[in-house]
C-alpha cells in the first residue's frame, strides 16, 4: 500500500456513510523495522496548507494559534480502504464538521427555507 | 423499456442543452462573417465535446468517483489547485455570461435595459437550486431548451444549399480578415468545449448512481446527444449565413442576433428567439453554478448533493449562494454581455489543456477504470484540438484585445 | 524548471510583441469603415421588418440605440486613424 497513492487525498466516510472529508495529512508512526507505520489520518485544519505553501501554513498558524480545527483518525479507525476511506467514528462528534455547522448555523441556515 | 427512456433523455438533454449565450454568439458570428466558412470549427468542437462527456460519465460510472473527487486524489492538491482554479475562473466567467444572455433576452421582450434585470435573474437562479432537485434541473433545463429547435426550423426555411453547407465542413483556411477568423473559430471550439457541460455531466452521472451498466447508455447519450446540438449550433450558423451575411452586416451587439429568427420566422421568430435565449442561458447558469459547487465541494471532501436541502450540505450551497450574485454583479457593472461572452469562450479555449489534460490521464488509468480505459482514437483526437485550440488562442486573443 | 521558465518568457515576449504591432491605422479604418457599413445595413434590415410588422417597436428602438452607440465608436475610430 502506498501512502501517497491510496490513502492521502481520499475521501473519508464515517461509519453512518457520511461524508466527513478529504486526508489532508497523514501522521506516521515509528517504523516497524523496514516499514512506515501510520499513526493515523488528519482531516482539516492547517493540514492541507503546509502542502500547498509552508509561509502560508505557518502564517495561518500563527493567526489561528495552533493548527485550527484538524481532526485526526487515529489508524485503528480506520476500517476499509476501497474508493473511499471508511472510519469507524461519527463524524458529527469530530471537529471535521465544525466549518460545515458553523456555515449552516451562522450563513445557509438563517436562509428560509433552507 | 427504462433504458430506452435513458437514453431518449440523454440525447434531449443534449440537444436542449447545446445552444447557449457562447455557442449562439460565436455561431451567428461565424455566420455574418464568413458564410459557411467555419462550420467545420464547430464540428471540430462538437467532436471534441462529445468524446469529453463520454469519458466524464465513464469515469463516474466505473469509478463511481466524480471527476473533481477523483482528480484531487490522483494528482494531490498542489497540481489539483491549477485546473480547479483555471475550471473555476473560466465557469465564473461563462456563468457572468449566460446571466447577460438571460437579461438582455429579458431587454427585447419587456424594453427594461439588461442591467435591471441582473438582480432578479440572480435570485431567480439561486432560488430554483436552493429548493429545486437535481432531477429538475437536468431535465427542465433539457426540456425546455428544446425551444432551440427554432433554429434548426427557421435554417430549413431559408432553404440552405445542401451542397454548400457542406462544404463548410471541410477545414479550410479563411478567404479574408485572417485574425477574426481564427479568433471566431478558436471561440466557437471554447463555446463547444466548455469545461462546465463535462464536469456537470460527471456530477449527474454520480447523483444518478450510474454503473458500470450504463456504459452504453452513455456512449449514445455523449455521440448522439452532443452531435445532434452541434446541429443546432450549425442551424443557428446557417441562419446567420443567409440572413446577414449577404447584407454584410457582422454581429457586434447581441441586439442584431434576433434577426437570425425573425427573417424567417416573423413575429413569431421573435418570440421564439427571446424564449429560446432565455431558456437556453438559464438552463445553463444553472449548471454552472451547480457545478461550480460540486467542483469546490467534491474537491475537498465535503457533503454535497442537489438533492439534500441546503442546510444538510450547508458549504456546498454556500458556493453556489456566493457565486451566483458575485456573476450578477458583473453583468450589473455594465460590461458588454456580447464582448463578455465572445472573450470567455476564447479563454475557454485556452485553457483548454489544463482544463481536459487531468481528465485523459485519468482516462487512461487502469486503477480508476479497470479494463475500461480510454482507446488511443480518444485520446489523439481530444489531445489534438485542446493543443492546437490552445495555440491558437494563445495568439488571436492577444491580437483580438489589443487590436480593438 | 529554468527551461520552462524560459519557453514561458519567450512565449510571453512573442505575445507582447505581437500585440504591440497590433494595428495599422489602414487596418483600423478599413474595419472602422466595415462597422459603419455594417450598421447601415442593419438599419436597412430593421427598417424592412418594421414594415412587415415582424419586430416590436421597443426592440426596434433597442437596435437603434445600439446602432447609435456603435457607429459613434467607429466614427471615434476613423477620425483616430486618419489623424495617425
Amino acid at each position: 500500500m502506498l501512502i501517497g497513492r491510496d490513502i492521502l487525498d481520499q475521501q473519508v466516510v464515517d461509519r453512518a456513510g457520511r461524508l466527513m472529508g478529504k486526508v489532508d495529512g497523514v501522521v506516521l508512526g515509528p517504523p516497524e523495522g523496514e516499514d512506515a507505520r501510520i499513526a493515523g489520518i488528519v482531516i482539516g485544519g492547517t493540514t492541507l496548507l503546509w502542502r500547498i505553501h509552508r509561509g502560508l501554513a505557518r502564517w495561518a498558524e500563527r493567526k489561528l494559534g495552533g493548527e485550527g480545527r484538524a481532526t485526526f483518525v487515529p489508524w485503528a479507525k480506520v476500517t476499509k480502504i476501497g474508493i473511499d476511506i471508511k472510519v469507524d467514528v461519527d463524524a458529527p462528534r469530530t471537529r471535521a464538521f465544525h466549518w460545515e455547522n458553523w456555515v449552516r448555523d451562522h450563513l445557509i441556515g438563517r436562509i428560509p427555507g433552507a | 423499456m427504462s433504458k430506452l427512456f435513458e437514453i431518449a433523455l440523454g440525447v434531449i438533454t443534449g440537444i436542449g442543452g447545446f445552444l447557449e449565450a457562447g455557442s449562439l454568439t460565436t455561431a451567428a458570428q461565424a455566420g455574418a462573417a464568413f458564410g459557411y466558412q467555419l462550420i467545420w470549427a464547430i464540428a471540430v468542437g462538437t467532436v471534441c465535446i462529445a468524446f469529453l462527456v463520454e469519458m466524464a460519465g465513464r469515469l463516474a460510472a466505473v469509478s463511481r468517483h466524480a471527476l473533481p473527487d477523483a482528480m484531487r486524489e490522483r494528482f494531490g492538491i498542489r497540481f489539483f489547485l491549477l485546473p480547479l482554479a483555471a475550471v473555476a475562473l473560466v465557469s465564473f466567467l461563462v456563468l457572468a455570461s449566460e446571466i447577460g444572455g438571460v437579461t438582455l433576452a429579458l431587454e427585447f421582450a419587456t424594453g427594461i435595459s439588461h442591467r435591471w434585470w441582473a438582480i432578479p435573474t440572480a435570485l431567480s437562479i439561486w432560488l430554483l437550486l436552493w429548493k429545486g432537485t437535481f432531477g429538475m434541473v437536468e431535465k427542465g433545463t433539457s426540456m425546455l431548451g428544446l425551444v432551440t429547435l427554432a433554429f434548426v426550423v427557421a435554417a430549413l426555411t431559408l432553404h440552405p444549399h445542401p451542397a454548400e453547407v457542406a462544404r463548410g465542413l471541410v477545414p479550410r483556411g479563411p478567404t479574408h480578415d485572417a485574425a477574426r477568423y481564427w479568433f471566431t473559430a478558436v471561440s466557437i471550439v471554447g463555446a463547444s468545449v466548455s469545461p462546465y457541460l463535462f464536469y456537470f455531466y460527471s456530477a449527474g452521472a454520480v447523483e444518478d448512481q450510474w454503473d458500470e451498466g450504463y456504459l452504453t447508455i452513455n456512449r449514445i447519450t455523449a455521440g448522439v446527444g452532443m452531435t445532434f446540438g452541434g446541429a443546432v449550433a450549425v442551424a443557428a450558423l446557417v441562419c446567420a449565413a443567409l440572413v446577414l451575411h449577404p447584407q454584410g452586416i457582422q454581429v457586434d451587439r447581441f441586439e442584431q442576433i434576433p434577426f437570425l429568427l425573425t427573417s424567417p420566422l416573423a413575429r413569431a421568430g421573435f418570440w421564439l428567439f427571446v424564449g429560446a435565449l432565455f431558456i437556453a442561458c438559464f438552463g445553463a447558469a444553472l449548471e454552472i453554478a451547480l457545478q461550480l459547487a460540486y467542483l469546490v465541494a467534491q474537491g475537498f471532501g465535503w457533503r454535497w448533493g442537489e438533492n439534500l436541502q441546503p442546510r444538510e450540505a450547508a458549504r456546498f450551497a454556500l458556493v453556489y449562494t456566493v457565486v451566483i450574485p458575485l456573476a450578477a454583479l458583473v453583468i450589473l457593472s455594465g460590461i458588454d454581455p456580447l464582448k463578455l461572452t465572445v472573450i470567455s469562450m476564447a479563454l475557454t479555449a485556452l485553457s483548454l489543456p489544463v482544463t481536459v489534460v487531468p481528465l485523459l490521464i485519468l482516462m487512461n488509468d487502469p486503477q480508476y477504470l479497470n479494463e475500461h480505459t480510454n482507446g488511443w482514437v480518444s485520446n489523439v483526437a481530444v489531445l489534438a484540438v485542446s493543443a492546437i485550440a490552445c495555440l491558437v488562442a494563445l495568439v488571436a486573443l492577444p491580437l483580438e484585445i489589443l487590436g480593438s | 524548471m529554468r527551461r520552462v521558465r524560459l519557453l514561458c518568457g519567450l512565449t510571453l515576449a512573442g505575445i507582447v510583441f505581437l500585440g504591440g504591432c497590433g494595428k495599422s491605422p489602414a487596418d483600423q479604418a478599413r474595419e472602422a469603415t466595415t462597422t459603419l457599413a455594417s450598421w447601415k445595413a442593419t438599419l436597412r434590415l430593421l427598417e424592412a421588418q418594421e414594415a412587415r410588422g415582424v419586430v416590436p417597436e421597443a426592440y426596434a428602438g433597442q437596435v437603434r440605440r445600439a446602432a447609435e452607440e456603435e457607429r459613434e465608436k467607429a466614427t471615434a475610430e476613423l477620425r483616430k486613424a486618419g489623424s495617425r
